[in-house]
């Protein structure tokens, strides 16, 4: 090949830098087959150890702590009562349920006061964390164990620390309106409060419930999103579940439970301050708050437990997607930028010499990498510094990385999962991990980019979350004809 | 001027060598995934088949010892021992194998042959090593089949693992001796007096050795939080909910109200309100009936500025009284206690009110409009209890206009119909009645 002009000064920068992208690659890779190690290791103990364990009996104890399920919601009109149903038809003993409605614009609050019968109540409680004021305390006189409370908007976390207020439980379940949690979800995400000391909280596995049937706030089957958009999703939440948070159990790393599904001490939560205002990433913040204690060798285990399950909807748009992984990147950076004395701090122990540098290099810098990867592999294919055949099996090695880990974590749920999976919706998640890196993958590199360059900004806005609600589900697409 | 292009030999080589590596791994897993499903569904057929031919009658060959053991659980809530003996002629199969496991050097065996030995018939000679076993998942599921073999020994042992160093059997041991009961009382009893209390009053303090400790009871809202079980039955004064016991060396009632303020002072329990009400209520637990000292003090305590202790101090009445008829100061508070500012404070107004006998009909029904939901439910209980009378005010509350009041109304005549209505058997002031 030749040029016009001589490039050769670049060859060194562009071959370098290529070197550091394929040891990035590498290094990840080997991060990633660690955790899904660690993820299989934690999953076949969880289950030798729950195998015997009688589900009944737990469900009967009269030593189980009460539980207060807080769910704030926002425009939640669509999904609010079947939500709220669900979460009162929750098989655990000791529950009480706050409903926690923030200023919501729509009809949330009328929906839920016209479905259960609900009438306004003086109560008294203690402000405990400062909040938004609250309009009224509304109960319905066929659910005791209801509440809801009307205040004005406060954002996500202003509306959870008023139910953490209000909550009488020793347990509070921070959960999303819009989340549907199984059943006995609750008995199993207490099991790690009552069996090891120091837990401070808990999370579950999150699935997708587009394309799945819902019927009376309970999905009755499961499907895999026949969409693209959801179906790579689905695939992309077993990937972060399965291995990701539960390989971390056994490496006590877990710095992440969902702001969908999550189980707290409420008396840590109190004084830790609860939940932080202006944050776009307040799950993720208070459990880093919460897990900063084990420098004081305070309680601060949080533990992931692969049982429980709660669904949730999620965006089947573009633009919604994209708001929404911009504001997780943005929640995150901010978060290990407020923590960033943990990190390399042997004070923390694993948290601080492990945990908080693979967040760092792994999750936050991953599309800065990725982006400077590919235009290093252009500019040297475009100079002629980089071979055609080592710029395709940089993309080749890429690409069967992601897919190995999607077929992992489709494995580990087929292996773990409680309830028998259909071979036809297991194909469909794989046809959907094979799918991911063309498109997907690059469209949430650019999200996360976007929201990394937003958080040095000091972007703080949540933008507008579009649901549509569980009522019907989506289409399916016809499969062939033969059976699997 | 020519530009070379660099082959990154042993690059590309090396990454065409992971692709090939992931896809090869990615192919290995796809084929296990499907063992496995199909390893599942196949059992799952099996056991299905199994209980169909049960269902229809007929007595199914033997089948393997893992879905035999399936088929023993599966039916194990919906027939008792004898009858599932009866139906299911692998049953001794099953208990052999089950003694067997107990044997193993797995731990998950031996939980797994406590778990069969619980359904099937479960002994004390079996028991007791279990409880003692080295790992802590047997000990916790040795604790939890304990409720099918409440035998002293056995009650000993599951006390002694309260102190245990692993939570999980604390929270197994705790559970099972709450649904004891008072099964569990005369081991905890002598647990107690065998330890050396740490919250013993100093030297120096009145008190009558000789006269023996006695439990008391506490209600669960007393105490430490169901997540942080006891260390140990001495450390603490309280064990399980419902079944709470307290030791009180040597207390006979006028020793204990003359030592009460200082062992107030020196207990190390989480505020005054509990202190103070716990100590009285076990009380409680050795007066042979209503000692007027003790209502008294109870009385008195009424009368605090904190909602928490006038609350405290009328269930404290409630239990000091049961349903005897209230000295003066103590009915005097009761009634006062029905017009409190605290929500929390009328409820248990109310629930004490059940002493005052038809005089708190008319107070409870006007209690069904309160503004606090504990104090509507609290007063419908009590009309509940109330014999005939205390049904019309419930039925009339259904018909009113008060969408709460009818509610409660409502939950209180359902839950009534459940159980028989107690007559209203509290004499008027001023008649004796033993208790």
């Amino acid at each position: 090949m030749t040029l016009p002009f001589d490039l050769s000064f670049l060859f060194p920068a562009v071959r370098a830098f290529d070197t550091f992208a394929l040891l990035y690659l590498l290094v990840v890779g080997v991060a990633q087959f660690l955790l899904v190690a660690a993820g299989a290791f934690e999953l076949a103990r969880h289950r030798r150890a729950t195998r015997h364990v009688s589900r009944q009996r737990l469900l009967s104890s009269p030593v189980l702590p009460l539980v207060s399920v807080v769910a704030p919601a926002y425009g939640e009109e669509a999904t609010i009562v079947e939500s709220v149903t669900s979460l009162l038809t929750l098989r655990y003993p000791r529950l009480e349920v706050v409903v926690v409605v923030d200023g919501s614009p729509d009809a949330t609050l009328e929906r839920l006061v016209a479905h259960f019968e609900l009438e306004r109540s003086e109560e008294s409680w203690r402000a405990v964390l400062p909040s938004a004021a609250v309009v009224g305390v509304w109960r319905s006189p066929h659910h005791p164990d209801l509440v809801v409370v009307d205040k004005l908007n406060g954002g996500k976390a202003d509306a959870l620390n008023v139910g953490l207020c209000l909550a009488g439980g020793e347990l509070v379940c921070a959960i999303d309106a819009d989340t549907l949690v199984e059943p006995d979800a609750l008995v199993r995400m207490v099991t790690p409060f009552v069996e090891r000391e120091g837990t401070v909280a808990a999370g579950g596995t999150i699935r997708v419930v587009n394309g799945s049937t819902v019927r009376s706030g309970r999905v009755v089957e499961q499907r895999t999103p026949r969409s693209f958009l959801s179906g790579v999703q689905s695939v992309e939440y077993l990937r972060a579940f399965l291995f990701g948070r539960l390989g971390w159990n056994l490496l006590g790393g877990n710095l992440i439970i969902s702001g969908a599904f999550g189980l707290f001490r409420r008396e840590d939560l109190l004084a830790a301050g609860g939940y932080l205002h202006g944050s776009v990433g307040e799950d993720m913040e208070i459990v880093a708050r919460l897990r900063a204690n084990s420098a004081d060798g305070l309680p601060s285990r949080v533990e992931f437990v692969p049982d429980p399950v709660a669904w949730t909807e999620v965006p089947s748009t573009l633009r919604v997607l994209g708001r929404q992984r911009d504001r997780w990147h943005r929640g995150l950076a901010q978060t290990l930028w407020a923590h960033r004395r943990a990190i390399g701090n042997p004070r923390f122990g694993v948290l601080g010499v492990v945990v908080y540098p693979y967040f760092v290099l792994v999750e936050l810098l991953a599309p800065v990498v990725e982006v400077l990867g590919l235009l290093g592999v252009l500019l040297g294919l475009s100079v002629g510094a980089v071979s055609t055949s080592f710029a395709v099996a940089f993309f080749c090695a890429s690409f069967g990385l992601a897919l190995l880990l999607s077929v992992l974590g489709v494995f580990l749920d087929g292996v773990g999962s409680l309830r028998p999976v259909p071979l036809r919706e297991t194909l469909w998640l794989l046809l959907w991990a094979l799918l991911e890196p063309f498109g997907y993958r690059q469209l949430t590199v650019f999200w996360r980019l976007r929201g990394l360059v937003g958080a040095c900004r000091g972007r703080s806005e949540w933008g507008a979350m579009v649901r549509s609600g569980f009522a019907a589900p989506v289409p399916a697409p016809d499969l062939p004809a033969s059976r699997l | 001027m020519t530009v070379y292009a660099l082959p990154s030999v042993s690059g590309t080589g090396l990454l065409y060598g992971f692709t090939a590596a992931a896809s090869l791994l990615s192919a290995l897993v796809l084929v296990l995934l499907v063992v496995v499903a199909e390893r599942r569904r196949r059992k799952r057929a099996r056991v299905r088949s199994l209980l169909a031919s049960l269902e229809s009658g007929l007595v199914p060959q033997p089948p393997s010892r893992a879905a035999a053991r399936s088929i023993v659980l599966e039916l194990a809530d919906r027939l008792d021992r004898d009858t599932l003996r009866l139906h299911l002629p692998w049953c001794d199969a099953v208990e052999a194998d089950a003694r067997s496991d107990l044997r193993s050097s797995r731990w998950v065996r031996r939980t797994r042959g406590l778990r069969m030995l619980s359904v099937l018939g479960l002994s004390q000679e079996v028991l007791l090593p279990a409880l003692a076993d080295p790992h802590p998942r047997v000990r916790a599921a040795a604790a939890c089949s304990a409720l099918c073999c409440p035998t002293p020994a056995v009650c000993d042992d599951l006390v002694t693992l309260l102190s245990d160093p692993s939570p999980v059997v604390r929270f197994a041991a705790l559970d099972t001796l709450s649904r004891l009961g008072e099964a569990m009382l005369p081991s905890l009893r002598d647990h107690l007096f065998a330890q050396r209390p740490l919250d013993l009053p100093p030297p120096g303090l009145d008190s009558h050795p000789g006269v023996p400790p006695s439990p008391g009871y506490a209600p669960s809202r007393l105490g430490p939080s169901p997540l942080d079980p006891p260390r140990g039955a001495a450390e603490t004064w309280l064990v399980a909910p419902g079944t709470r016991a307290v030791l009180l060396p040597g207390a006979e009632s006028s020793g204990l109200t003359h030592t009460l303020p200082r062992l107030l002072r020196t207990s190390r329990l989480p505020d005054d309100a509990t202190r103070t009400v716990l100590l009285l209520l076990t009380a409680a637990g050795f007066a042979a009936r209503p000692d007027e000292t003790l209502l008294d003090l109870v009385a008195g305590l009424g009368a605090d500025a904190r909602p928490q202790v006038r609350a405290e101090a009328l269930r404290a009445t409630r239990m000091l009284l049961g349903s005897s008829p209230p000295p003066p100061r103590s009915r005097e508070r009761v009634l006062s206690g029905l017009s409190d500012v605290d929500g929390a404070v009328r409820a248990a107004a109310l629930g004490a009110a059940e002493c005052l006998g038809p005089l708190a009909l008319a107070p409870a029904a006007l209690a069904l409009s309160d503004r606090d939901h504990a104090v509507r439910a609290a007063a419908a209980r009590l009309l509940a209890s109330g014999g005939a009378l205390g049904r019309l005010h419930l039925e009339a509350a259904l018909d009113g206009s008060d969408r709460f009041a009818a509610a409660a109304a409502r939950t209180a005549l359902s839950e009534s119909e459940e159980r028989p209505l107690p007559l209203l058997s509290a004499p008027l002031p001023g008649s004796e009645r033993p208790r």
